[in-house]
């Protein structure tokens, strides 16, 4: 137990003392978590342009127009008549959809024939259209539903057997977890866990680098190194979660559903995880700043595999084997699942678990690594004493 | 030998001493985006699994269940007997979404009382919500339409009246420039380009400041035969060159895997591809010149870089950011190469409306190399400069 304390205390101090690990460590989450949710800080998509062609020139084309600009979605931005016009401003991105109200389009609903109004919406950003079509469709079903109620009511109807004949089934979608849709609210929280992973795997493959060049944890059981290192970066970041998680989060006003208790029996196999991952890995290093250079690049493919953006179900089974490897995609899995789907922590038993299965397996490897590494610095210590020099062991990058 | 092919020599012969830089300008650009490939395999989310939770078990109730069955995007998975069974399978991401049938579905139905089918589905998953959400909802009304337009029909009007009876106005709505809501070609892109954009920046702040933190600066400069700008062409020549061929390669290989076709100019796509180079080799030179660390230059570049995905406007559109994250993304080469794209790629726009991001992307190589200038001349001079740890 002596041993781990002084492991425990060793890690914390060799980080606070490196400046390189320092700011990895410390000051990487706070910058990204601050800065990285200013792009969705209005979360959701408001007053789209949308351009209104209109050929018919009557009350009824003024009223959709009028509906359509007052809904909090889209705003009309101008009223013309010549399609091509409009769809080159799509084209050009100035607007983001074109509602063609068509000649006669009065005069068919007058003599109760069907009627359509064309809606062309710019799909290059998946954003733009969806926001552009719910807006129009909205406004065209009001429309819709309320000329088929007044044409029962004339004939007889009252007005709430009018309204359930237009409409034999009424269906509701009902949004859950993030009602507004807010964009920040899906993505930021995700990207949060991910920060931590990232940024700890950075600093850890740093960490060890200067470790390396003074070269003295040979005298420690290797359990105490690797438990020691746990402990200092499981106190590092929950620290990070806290930040994140209660103070950024309410500054930018992103949901929290969980207790701060269950989160963290959430988040410390997590943190484990990553640690030994990072140990693991950190072999491949020569350099405190290769890790940088190494993993920046990883970061996109690694939200992605989590099946946030594009749902895991449809990605390829080989990626899907390779997101296994990953703490973050069961990181970002079961956090989303306590803090914003509100589920209970035995709700996250599976990717608990797994994240348990990869402690294990990165124990393991992270044990293995660093006996091979012990073993050759004492032989290499035995033969010649060149202490500013690398050591020896596998090739590193 | 002239000096510039003196410096371009020299650096190729540096090239190998830098495994990590090797792993940066090759392995790791070509897994990240096979990477990207498998998660955008399948191009469109189709057959999400939803679950079922039918509390009138009818043959009507049944026939609801088909209309929403099927919905291409939707997979009906699992039926619950309870709300409580289906939160669970919701938050447990078993299912995407629960359709409700309520009890009385048939009666209410057959009696004209319009019973209402619910729809709950899971908006922290926003692309799988919305896309089901939209979906159900057009299956839905399509099968209430026809149940509307029957009872018109049996009223003894015609099908035309019928049909309008049913449903006065309707839209025809259609999709420009990416129908089929194609995600490896509205989302894979930008994250293909965004790699590309942190490999451009990190490797020149990598090789720029290797020279300045071995103190190599000198030998660097005098490989130029003392020409500050010789060094410098010298230095990135090469790196520019790897640049369109990663691009081409990368970028190319995508949109062919994909079958994602040019419906524009490939000249304003070259032309294009030269000017974002140049800016994000220019920004990386920027940061490493003004910093004179290379650790420095390498945590503030992996977050100018990192996050550009974030702000490029292509997975959250520019108008909706804040004024703060607009001017971000202005400076960020990634937003108006990924303009381009759209134009070129998807949308086929003339020359007047590519022209002014690509002159934006130019400018931004300018300023930040005029920004730069004071500063590399001296970080080739100045040996206060080399060494810092």
């Amino acid at each position: 137990m002596k041993a781990l304390a002084r492991c425990f205390r060793q890690t914390l101090r060799r980080m606070f003392r490196e400046q390189e690990t320092l700011v990895l460590l410390f000051g990487a989450s706070v910058l990204y978590a601050l800065f990285y949710p200013t792009p969705y800080m209005r979360q959701v998509l408001r007053d789209l342009p949308i351009v209104v062609v209109d050929r018919d020139h009557t009350a009824l084309s003024r009223q959709l127009t009028r509906w359509l600009d007052a809904s909090e979605a889209a705003r009309v931005t101008s009223r013309i008549t010549d399609l091509n016009a409009a769809q080159d401003s799509v084209r050009a991105g100035v607007a983001g959809a074109v509602l063609l109200i068509p000649q006669d389009f009065e005069r068919h609903v007058l003599r109760r024939e069907p009627a359509y109004v064309e809606a062309y919406a710019d799909a290059s950003y998946f954003l733009v259209y969806s926001t552009a079509l719910r807006a129009i469709n909205g406004v065209v079903g009001t429309l819709s539903t309320g000329i088929a109620v007044r044409r029962l009511e004339a004939s007889g109807f009252t007005e709430k057997a009018a309204l359930e004949r237009t409409r034999p089934v009424t269906f509701v979608s009902w949004p859950l977890f993030n009602p507004l849709a807010g964009y920040g609210t899906f993505v930021v929280p995700a990207v949060f866990i991910l920060i931590l992973q990232q940024t700890l795997l950075i600093g850890i493959g740093a960490l060890r680098v200067a470790e390396r060049r003074e070269d003295q944890s040979g005298r420690e059981p290797l359990w105490a190194i690797l438990g020691g290192k746990l402990g200092a970066t499981a106190l590092i970041y929950v620290g990070h979660a806290l930040f994140m998680f209660g103070v950024v989060f309410s500054l930018y006003g992103f949901p929290m559903r969980a207790s701060w208790l269950d989160v963290f029996i959430f988040l410390v196999p997590y943190f484990a995880a990553v640690t030994l991952l990072g140990l693991a890995v950190a072999e491949l290093f020569d350099r405190p700043e290769s890790s940088t250079v190494a993993l920046a690049a990883m970061s996109l493919p690694a939200l992605f595999m989590s099946g946030l953006s594009f749902p895991a179900e449809v990605q390829a089974g080989w990626v899907r084997l390779l997101a296994v490897v990953l703490p973050s995609t069961f990181g970002i899995q079961g956090f989303l699942q306590l803090a914003e789907m509100g589920a209970r922590l035995d709700q996250t038993l599976r990717p608990w678990a797994a994240l348990w299965a990869q402690v294990v397996v990165y124990w393991t490897l992270a044990w293995l690594v660093l006996r091979y590494r012990g073993r050759a610095l004492y032989s290499r210590q035995l033969s010649v004493v060149r202490p500013n020099e690398g050591v020896p062991g596998p090739k590193t990058i | 030998m002239s000096r510039i092919a003196r410096v371009i020599v020299r650096e190729l012969r540096r090239l190998p001493h830098f495994p990590v830089l090797w792993a940066l300008l090759g392995p790791i650009p070509l897994a990240a985006g096979l990477l990207l490939t498998g998660v955008f395999q399948a191009e469109v989310a189709r057959r999400l699994p939803i679950g079922i939770l039918d509390f009138d078990a009818t043959q009507t109730a049944r026939l609801a269940a088909r209309w929403v069955g099927a919905a291409r995007t939707v997979n009906i998975v699992a039926r619950v007997q309870d709300l409580g069974e289906a939160q669970a399978l919701l938050v447990q991401r078993k299912v995407y979404a629960v359709l409700v049938v309520p009890r009385h579905f048939e009666r209410d139905l057959l009696h004209g009382r319009s019973p209402r089918v619910t729809l709950l589905y899971n908006e922290q998953y926003l692309t799988a919500g919305n896309l089901i959400s939209a979906d159900v909802a057009r299956a839905v009304n399509a099968g209430s339409g026809v149940v509307a337009f029957e009872l018109q029909r049996s009223r003894g009007v015609t099908q035309a009246a019928a049909e309008a009876a049913a449903e006065p106005v309707r839209v025809d709505s259609r999709l420009l420039f990416n129908p089929a809501i194609n995600y490896a070609r509205g989302v894979g892109l930008v994250l293909v380009v965004g790699l590309i954009q942190i490999v451009l920046g990190l490797s020149t702040i990598y090789v720029v400041g290797r020279e300045l933190r071995d103190s190599t600066a000198g030998e660097w400069l005098a490989a130029a035969g003392g020409s500050p700008t010789v060094a410098w062409i010298g230095k990135l020549a090469p790196y520019l060159i790897y640049d369109l061929v990663l691009m081409l390669g990368l970028v190319g290989g995508y949109m062919a895997w994909f079958h994602i076709p040019v419906r524009g100019s490939l000249g304003l796509l070259a032309l294009g591809a030269v000017a974002f180079s140049l800016a994000s080799r220019t920004i990386g030179v920027l940061l490493t010149v003004w910093l004179a660390n290379l650790r420095k230059a390498l945590g503030v570049g992996s977050v100018f870089f990192g996050t550009a995905v974030a702000f490029s406007g292509v997975t959250f559109p520019l108008i909706a950011m804040s004024t703060f994250a607009k001017v971000w993304s202005g400076c960020v080469p990634l937003t108006r190469f990924m303009l381009l794209l759209r134009d070129q790629v998807m949308v086929g726009a003339p020359l007047r409306i590519s022209a002014a991001p690509i002159l934006v992307l130019a400018a931004t190589a300018l300023v930040a190399g005029l920004v730069a200038l004071p500063r590399m001349g001296r970080v080739l001079r100045d040996s206060r400069l080399w060494g810092q740890e």
